[in-house]
């Protein structure tokens, strides 16, 4: 039953850290942009392809204007 | 107030996406280590998903054309799965039969001719594995 729990709680943690802020990395990539700060800026850039999608893909897939979700 | 307001607020990224992510290719520094490791781990599932893509891909084909001897050093460090997968990023295209397409990847060829014999080999792999994307995502 502990080893249950404990492993329930590894996977929670796993998760919680591992997920992708979509609208942290639209700020912090902007933030850099706007400041013209190549560092910050490759620094913010996802890594992923999903990531990066998730936010740069949207303004394609709803028709709308640039927005981040 | 304001700050609430601000908070629940979805902030506008870009205005001209292109004019956004170009700003990654716009400086030699995109030939830095970190940011190819970052492109290259970008590059790993790459598909056509959206307009963003299509700029990345011209990044790319750029740093590819502008900086050969760069880029030979770059891949000399990394596997064949891992420099099939960068090419086959800037390789990504939607209509992979069209003369413009295959008159890049002819003048790629040509570019790293002289630099390395295995770079070209596996541009042609990546090449092929591109277009098989690409049909699977006609199909789709």
């Amino acid at each position: 039953m502990f080893k249950f729990r404990f492993m329930a709680y590894m996977i929670g943690a796993v998760i919680l850290f591992s997920s992708f802020d979509v609208q942290k990395c639209a700020d912090s990539l902007k933030a850099a942009y706007d400041a013209k700060d190549y560092d910050a800026y490759v620094d913010a850039f996802p890594d992923k392809y999903d990531d990066f999608v998730k936010v740069y893909g949207y303004d394609h897939k709803n028709g709308e204007k640039n927005y981040t979700i | 107030m304001d700050m609430i307001i601000k908070m629940g607020k979805k902030t506008i990224l870009y205005d001209c996406s292109y004019e956004h992510i170009d700003f990654l290719f716009s400086s030699e520094r995109v030939v830095e280590q970190k940011v190819l490791d970052k492109l290259l781990s970008l590059s790993y599932g790459y598909i056509w998903d959206a307009d963003a893509v299509k700029y990345v891909i011209m990044g790319v084909k750029r740093i590819l054309f502008d900086y050969p001897q760069r880029m030979t050093e770059y891949f000399a460090g990394k596997t064949d799965d891992e420099v099939i997968s960068f090419l086959q990023m800037a390789l990504t295209c939607l209509d992979s039969d069209n003369d413009y397409y295959l008159e890049g990847c002819r003048k790629l060829v040509e570019t790293y001719t002289p630099y390395s014999n295995r770079i070209v080999r596996l541009l042609k792999i990546a090449q092929e594995k591109a277009k098989e994307a690409s049909e699977v995502l006609v199909i789709y």
